[in-house]
């Protein structure tokens, strides 16, 4: 469950975090208060030459890349301290999963191959019940990874019991 | 307060026991002829397996008599009906939610006076309610709470 275990991806992902995590990027007293997006915290992720599916995000696009992010922070703790990022950005951990098993297993079947999940909250009971469909997409080649962002700005690659 | 050699070894070999014993029942189902008929059994077991004390909560098997030589407290959370703990091992009236853990938690009345360390061990993830089991063991008994993720038999440290 160490970061050793991440892929690149997931890797770039969790520095970026937790970066801006410790910069206090979104932080009460930063005067960007409210309109900040999460495209711009992987700023240096998504231009380094690989495109990537990001969701939320406010660029609606018809490409299905090989990588695909998708981000639910929702707890009390992100909305008390990200106070930068825009409200349509809080996105729970329900939705984020039917979006993600929609467009993985519809329109960018077979074109997205590497998925991350990063999430502010687990739950057994909310992602329990995915499984089968998770473990349907990995059985067709499809590589899936969930990073759970705590309270003290630490970034763990989680086992759900997707890798037996 | 323990130090942290200390700390780590008791963590480290409570990881190994768990998983000698998830994969010893998950790969031949002993759990139906178990010799822990409770999880205050189950930890027993463990204070003879290491020199350390444990006691449990849930506990049905009255530990919390000589409570004040516990050196570990482990706190069980174990409802997953697939996962080998809940299915065999664990009697129904110990398998307890976070919710209900962090009740009986706090009407366990446990006092510890030396220094101890207090574990989580759970088939199941709730970030948002064991952050709250988190928060009152360290504001209560001022230890940082450690965490064990049990899942198709392996048991991994878990970061709330």
């Amino acid at each position: 469950m160490g970061i050793n275990q991440m892929s690149e991806l997931a890797s770039k992902v969790s520095r970026q975090f937790q970066a801006a995590f410790s910069e206090r990027m979104f932080e009460r007293e930063n005067n960007r208060r409210g309109t900040g997006t999460f495209e711009e915290v992987l700023l240096s992720v998504t231009s380094s030459g690989s495109i990537i599916n990001l969701f939320p995000c406010d660029v609606e696009t018809e490409i299905c890349a090989n990588q695909a992010l998708f981000i639910s922070f929702s707890s009390e703790h992100s909305r008390r301290n990200f106070t930068a990022l825009r409200r349509d950005q809080f996105i729970p951990l329900e939705r984020v999963m039917q979006k993600l098993v929609q467009q993985v297993l519809g329109k960018c079947s077979g074109l997205n191959k590497h998925i991350v999940l990063l999430t502010d909250h687990l739950d057994s009971e909310i992602l329990n019940p995915w499984m089968p469909v998770i473990g349907q997409m990995m059985n067709n080649g499809v590589k899936f990874e969930i990073l759970y962002f705590n309270t003290n700005g630490q970034m763990n690659l989680v086992d759900m019991g997707m890798f037996v | 307060m323990m130090d942290d050699v200390k700390r780590q070894k008791i963590v480290d070999n409570l990881a190994t026991h768990l998983n000698v014993f998830c994969n010893m029942s998950w790969s031949f189902g002993m759990g139906k002829n178990t010799h822990f008929p409770s999880l205050g059994g189950y930890s027993s077991y463990l204070s003879l397996y290491d020199s350390d004390f444990f006691v449990s909560v849930p506990d049905n098997d009255g530990v919390f008599k000589i409570p004040k030589r516990a050196s570990v407290v482990l706190l069980f959370s174990l409802i997953t009906k697939s996962e080998v703990f809940a299915t065999l091992v664990v009697p129904a009236n110990e398998q307890l939610s976070f919710k209900s853990l962090l009740q009986e938690l706090k009407n366990s009345k446990l006092r510890l006076e030396k220094d101890f360390e207090v574990i989580l061990i759970c088939d199941h993830i709730n970030t948002e309610d064991m952050r709250k089991i988190d928060e009152y063991v360290s504001s209560k008994y001022g230890v940082e709470l450690k965490t064990f993720f049990v899942k198709n038999g392996r048991a991994e440290t878990f970061l709330i």
